[in-house]
């Protein structure tokens, strides 16, 4: 480690050029790193070729060794690879699964749908940085999973929805997207973000960036390129964070956010207005009575996956 | 304003291609596809809609709440139905509403009273509850930020003592620089606090003000806010002036902007009625280069025809940034357009009354369609409401279509691509 350490200075890993050739085959052979550093992983987006960047990117590599050490930050296959897991225009239809706050990918059941291929969206949401890195990684997979003769369902959980969003805004590209199903979407921000969010879901320093402010000014909502997006929301929310949350909450975010309204006014129905254009409840006005973990794969279940 | 003769040509090109897309809502697939074709110019003939569309593998004990199966060949498929309903207008513009809050008061801020957690169940006269925020949440240039606290026992103003604040820059990697100190003066029952951003006009991106206050002997609470600025020296344009124009059936906004900087810039306006109220927002996304420019922002005609008021329109909040993408921060903000335009009275006559259909819009379908033919399940969600109407979704996904492939489903999703 001390050598690792040593040459992160010059932020490249010397080693004999046997090594390279190794791991030439390993790299074409391993599997996307699930990406180590922990809750506040590094990332590899404006950093491939060295360390990770990022707050607190401990141990996170982004060089063409990443893969034989087995120190990849999590997003290095398809920030530095432009390596998705999906083959660009080959007729195919993929089901994108964008993880939530502090993650670095799904890490929970996929859809398994018939004729659909499952991705694991590799997006780092630990950083301060964590929505713009997130959403160019996330535009990565968009650009060569869901174009030309590609379409896709996305299925985003929590901080996903932000990402998404943060994605359709400011990019002019019309991916394939049938459309995007969230869940426990985060994309109306919280009132627990901070120390309140950390002490729940883990420590991570983009728990800091999910106040109601900070997200609702993030990105334009209403900008879909045109997609519906489907919201589903909890209610099982604990004693704590039902007081700091307004109306019904999930523990994590409140129906607004979850509910994809225009303001963070307390609702206690996911199908109340006023909601972002082009952004819609599913299945149910009520909600479901799960905490933010367990509605992370209930649009799934739902439909049957 | 008077149409001109091209652009009347063209609204009509569009009602009678908007027309043609009703009359296949109304009659099915069929006739979408072979417009579809015909959009797309002479090419092999489409394989014809399956005939009866694989429905979708029930889930387990969800019998009446599935999402809801491609229908038959009789009526247009739910998730194409659904998805052409939902593209009226392009993406780019749209029905403003009294309820578009975000549209409205952009860059206001969201945070509210929070009980502090060391009073939660406390007797509601008895719990204290603290807002800390701002005036907004960007500012651009050497603004003034104005902060506030407010802290309450039950609903009455409780007295506090700040016991620290700082402001500090935030960067990548966490805090930048010293914190400077942030002074506080009593103003009625809030304490207020002005940061000149002058201060940091070396930094771009977010700063966090942070306080520290005692509510009670002994009792202390913290808080923290973000602001984000772009300093002078980051600013990549200026507005300097809009006008308007009948274009192809629609309302062109056109807004003269100074650019510093190439690169991808997002802008966005709000369109309002004679009596000032809501009606439309539109936006503009994509590449520019540096000097004196004219960027459209074209409100759809059909937009104005649904919310049936004619001009003259007001525009305002006019804004916008260029979008640094994958960069930290994301953006640079040009300072806001400060005024309002008012357009001529233009009479709704003028605008076009078809739906929006575009190139992008007819792959979608086709892609649909494909996968309906390659027996691959269009599933959609449905709507509250629709979840217990919706009609029991029997059997298994029926198998490919011959030379229609095989996928493997989520055999390893991070595994390389072959």
């Amino acid at each position: 480690m001390e050598a690792i350490g040593v040459s992160c200075v010059l932020g490249v890993r010397s080693r004999g050029p046997w090594i390279g050739l190794a791991l030439v085959a390993l790299l074409a052979a391993a599997p996307a790193s699930a990406g180590v550093g922990g809750d506040d992983a590094g990332t590899c987006v404006n950093a491939c070729g060295g360390y990770g960047g990022g707050n607190n990117a401990t141990a996170c590599w982004c060089d063409s060794s990443c893969a034989s050490y087995g120190d990849c930050c999590g997003d290095y296959q398809p920030v530095c690879n432009n390596n998705t897991g999906c083959v660009a225009n080959s007729n195919r239809r993929y089901i994108l699964h964008l993880g939530g706050m502090c993650s670095q990918g799904w890490n929970d059941r996929y859809a398994a749908a018939s004729g659909y291929t499952a991705i694991d969206v590799r997006a780092v949401q630990t950083n301060h940085s964590a929505l713009s890195d997130a959403s160019y990684t996330m535009g990565r997979y968009l650009d060569q999973c869901c174009t030309g003769s590609n379409a896709c369902y996305v299925l985003n959980f929590s901080g996903g929805d932000n990402v998404m969003g943060h994605r359709f805004a400011n990019s002019s590209t019309n991916w394939n997207v049938y459309w995007v199903g969230t869940s426990g979407g985060g994309g109306g921000g919280s009132e627990l973000s901070g120390n309140f969010l950390a002490d729940v879901f883990g420590p991570c320093d983009y728990a800091g960036h999910l106040g109601t402010s900070e997200v609702r000014n993030s990105y334009n909502h209403n900008d879909t390129n045109g997609k519906t997006v489907y919201h589903i929301g909890g209610y099982d929310g604990w004693w704590y964070s039902s007081w700091l949350l307004p109306g019904e909450d999930d523990g994590a975010v409140a129906f607004h956010s979850a509910g994809a309204r225009t303001t963070t006014t307390s609702t206690s129905n996911m199908c109340s207005t006023p909601k972002y254009t082009n952004h819609v409840a599913a299945w149910t006005c009520s909600g479901y009575d799960l905490d933010h973990g367990g509605m992370k794969t209930k649009f799934i279940t739902e439909m049957g996956w | 304003m008077v149409r001109g003769t091209k652009g009347a040509g063209r609204a009509r090109a569009r009602r009678w291609i908007g027309a043609l897309a009703l009359l296949a809502l109304a009659t099915g697939a069929g006739l979408w596809l072979s417009r579809a074709d015909a959009a797309r110019g002479p090419q092999a003939p489409a394989p014809a809609v399956a005939a009866a569309p694989p429905a979708a593998a029930a889930p387990p004990g969800a019998a009446a709440r599935k999402p809801r199966p491609s229908s038959g060949p009789d009526e247009l498929p739910e998730p194409i139905r659904r998805f052409l309903e939902a593209t009226p207008y392009p993406p780019s513009s749209g029905r403003l509403t009294p309820a578009h809050e975000d549209l409205l008061f952009p860059n206001r801020r969201y945070e509210r009273l929070r009980p502090i957690p060391d009073t939660i169940g406390n007797e509601p006269g008895e719990q204290v509850s603290w807002l800390f925020t701002a005036d907004h949440w960007a500012y651009v240039g050497p603004a003034m930020v104005h902060a506030w606290l407010e802290v309450r026992r039950g609903d009455e103003p409780l007295p506090v003592e700040v016991v620290a604040a700082s402001a500090v820059r935030e960067g990548r990697e966490g805090p930048l620089g010293e914190p400077v100190p942030l002074d506080f003066a009593r103003d009625g029952d809030r304490l207020v606090a002005d940061l000149p951003l002058h201060r940091f006009a070396d930094h771009h991106g977010a700063i966090v003000l942070t306080v520290r206050f005692a509510w009670a002997p002994g009792r202390e609470h913290e808080d923290a806010l973000r602001i984000f600025s772009t300093p002078s020296d980051r600013v990549p344009g200026r507005f300097a002036r809009i006008h308007d124009a009948l274009h192809d059936g629609s309302l062109r906004i056109g807004v003269d902007v100074d650019l510093e900087q190439a690169g991808f810039y997002r802008f966005d306006a709000n369109v309002y009625g004679p009596d000032g109220e809501p009606v439309a927002f539109a936006s503009f996304k994509g590449e520019l280069v540096p000097g004196g420019q004219t960027v459209p922002l074209d409100v759809y005609g059909k937009v104005l025809r649904d919310a049936g008021v004619p001009g003259p329109y007001t525009i305002g909040e006019v804004r916008g940034y260029r979008f640094l993408d994958g960069l930290f921060p994301d953006r640079e903000q040009l300072a806001d357009l400060p005024t309002r335009a008012t357009t001529a009275a233009y009479p709704l006559e003028a605008f076009t009354d078809a739906p929006h259909v575009s190139a992008h819009e007819l792959h979608m379908v086709e892609l649909m369609r494909e996968d309906l033919a390659r027996g691959i399940p269009l599933l959609v969600p449905p709507l509250p409401g629709e979840a217990e109407a919706a009609p029991p979704a029997d059997g298994a996904a029926a198998a490919p279509a011959p030379g229609a492939g095989t996928e493997a489903p989520a055999a390893d999703p991070a595994a390389p691509p072959p």
